[in-house]
């Protein structure tokens, strides 16, 4: 069965780029613009993993997912950060606040199917 | 020793007077001595004289009044120094007839009044010889002869040399005492001048110190109407000015800063702007390159291999723009661990085998340190830098050299680690400049070799967060970086 991989970024090259390499390795992929888009999507459809822009406009990657996390029915579902920041302290702080793995842009397609393939691959071990 | 100015003025205006004194005393009492020699050298010079003209000539002497006669010529010289001199009339017997200095009239004990014919003999003195002779007392002795030849009486001229001296002591004396009086009246009067010279002096110093220690606001008030107010006033003035240039400048330094800041705010928001469309580009580029959109023959991955390597490069810079202004921002937080920095070292000298190759470079190591404790990311982010500077700037088929050692000082143990390379050198007057944000030697390094200069910027900044030292020597185009990070117990 596909899994169903939600991303969401403001910037719609990303949101193509990501889109094309998900798609083409076989996920079904879900494209948010914003966290408004994205938290509707998320009561719509069973997502397996989402992909979080921590800049967003409005509504930031940090906010959306405390908001998840406040949600029964959201707060299980796994987030990775995507950002454009560099420093390990982000790092920390994003896996603090609950996120599953840390994804720094610029990444290549290789780059970001291993980090995909790596986080179920421990979600299957660790069952969650 | 330290001697204010109040003390020093009273002393010079003390030497000053003690001096002057000193001389008007002494000259004053050689010519007091000098004149009363010479007066009593007349008189005796006189009655020398007196005595003589009578020689070998007969007259009548009605002996009270040729007598009284005789006084009122050489006595009344005598007389006005009578307690240095006297002049007495003795008989055949010794007794004395007439003493000048204690009697106004001769007693003459069985004196009659008789014609003789008396004459005087004395010894043929000058006057100069008498002055000659004034260290001792003196007497000179008139014998009087009647005209039978017999002698009658003598007269005689004291001089007491002693007498002299106590003069002259008690005039020393009196000099030394009017001396000592202007002494204190001048001390006295010195003191008050210099207390209220330097009473201005302490007040302007006073003001200069608080002013010295940040107090802009310090102005002195004198109303002397001389020097003093003079430089109160120009104090008064430089202060003002001092304040109101501080004032501009303190002002300029906060606009500085905050424009600064300012900078680094939008360099970090511009690096992170860029960034974002580099990954769409970079990561379209990729998956071009795998020809996971088709098939791609030669020339197509050529170019797609030369826009990829330049989008790298960009997004090696912009990386480094963002890490050093987020450094400066936010300042570096460390995550230290125990590694081995060897295998770090050695990993990226794997790295970059083939630039090392390239230039035909050898790299030799002389590593005494394995493991050390720091924050791994970022040290081999400083690593990465020092290594590709050096190999950047090293001449063709040239040696670079590695060490790295563990030393205590004081109880500490530190880390260093020096690379050194031969190449270009680094101009002496631009080696100060040359960790800081942006600096390239000159524009044209940055063209020759690439980079905007932010490499030792970003490993000064990881160094010193470590409170280790990063510093740079560059001789005859050996250049060396080295730097020093305290491990346990610093």
């Amino acid at each position: 069965m596909k899994k169903n991989i939600l991303v969401v970024d403001d910037e719609e090259d990303i949101l193509d780029f990501v889109g094309r390499v998900l798609k083409d390795a076989n996920f079904s992929v879900f494209t948010a613009k914003d966290a408004k888009q994205g938290l509707t999507i998320l009561q719509n459809e069973k997502i397996d993993l989402i992909l979080l822009d921590i800049m967003l406009p409005e509504i930031d990657g940090w906010e959306m997912m405390r908001m998840m996390r406040s949600d029964e029915n959201l707060k299980n579902i796994p987030v990775a950060m995507l950002t454009a920041r560099v420093d390990a302290y982000d790092k920390i702080i994003g896996l603090k606040e609950g996120a599953i793995d840390y994804i720094c842009k610029p990444f290549t397609a290789e780059q970001l199917l291993n980090r995909i393939s790596n986080i179920f691959k421990y979600i299957k071990e660790n069952n969650l | 020793m330290k001697m204010s100015i109040r003390t020093k003025m009273v002393l010079f205006i003390l030497l000053t007077v003690v001096i002057i004194f000193l001389v008007i005393g002494i000259y004053h009492s050689i010519f007091r001595m000098h004149e009363l020699k010479n007066r009593i050298a007349r008189d005796a010079g006189l009655f020398v004289q007196l005595v003589n003209k009578e020689v070998g000539r007969s007259f009548e002497l009605y002996f009270d009044n040729t007598f009284y006669k005789f006084r009122a010529t050489v006595l009344e010289h005598a007389r006005n120094n009578n307690d240095l001199t006297n002049i007495q009339v003795v008989n055949m017997e010794g007794s004395i007839l007439y003493d000048m200095n204690k009697t106004e009239k001769a007693s003459f004990p069985g004196a009659r009044t008789e014609i003789c014919q008396d004459r005087f003999i004395l010894a043929n003195l000058k006057t100069t010889e008498i002055i000659k002779k004034i260290d001792k007392d003196i007497k000179i002795i008139a014998p009087y002869f009647d005209d039978y030849g017999i002698h009658r009486f003598s007269i005689v001229y004291f001089f007491s040399f002693e007498q002299l001296q106590k003069q002259v002591k008690t005039i020393i004396g009196e000099n030394i005492f009017i001396s000592l009086v202007i002494l204190v009246i001048s001390l006295m009067g010195a003191i008050f001048v210099s207390v209220r010279i330097t009473a201005h002096i302490k007040t302007l110093l006073t003001a200069a110190k608080k002013f010295s220690e940040g107090n802009f606001g310090e102005r002195i008030i004198i109303k002397t109407n001389d020097e003093f107010e003079e430089l109160a006033n120009t104090f008064n003035t430089m202060a003002g000015e001092i304040k109101n240039n501080i004032k501009d400048l303190n002002e300029l330094i906060q606009e500085l800063v905050r424009r600064d800041e300012q900078k680094t705010i939008f360099v970090a928001n511009l690096s992170h702007e860029l960034r974002t469309p580099l990954t769409a580009s970079l990561g379209y580029i990729d998956y071009l390159q795998k020809q996971k959109l088709g098939a791609l023959n030669k020339e197509q991955l050529h170019s797609i291999e030369v826009i990829k390597r330049n989008l790298e490069r960009l997004n090696n810079e912009i990386r480094s723009l963002l890490q050093i202004s987020k450094y400066i921002l936010e300042g570096v937080k460390l995550e230290p661990q125990k590694f081995s920095f060897e295998e770090i070292i050695n990993a990226m000298l794997n790295n970059f085998q083939p630039h090392i190759e390239e230039k035909g470079l050898v790299v030799k190591q002389e590593s005494q340190v394995k493991d050390i404790i720091a924050d791994r990311d970022k040290l081999s982010t400083v690593l990465e830098n020092l290594l590709a500077n050096a190999i950047k700037f090293a001449d063709p088929k040239t040696e670079i050299h590695i060490t790295t050692q563990n030393y205590a000082e004081d109880s500490k143990t530190y880390f260093l680690f020096r690379i050194t390379n031969q190449g270009v050198g680094i101009p002496e007057e631009k080696i100060q400049y040359i960790f800081e944000p942006f600096y390239q030697i000159d524009s044209s390094t940055s063209r020759k070799y690439g980079g905007v200069g932010l490499g030792l910027a970003i490993a000064k900044q990881i160094i010193e967060a470590h409170s280790g030292t990063i510093g740079v020597k560059s001789n005859n185009g050996m250049v060396t970086f080295e730097f020093i990070i305290p491990q346990q117990g610093g």
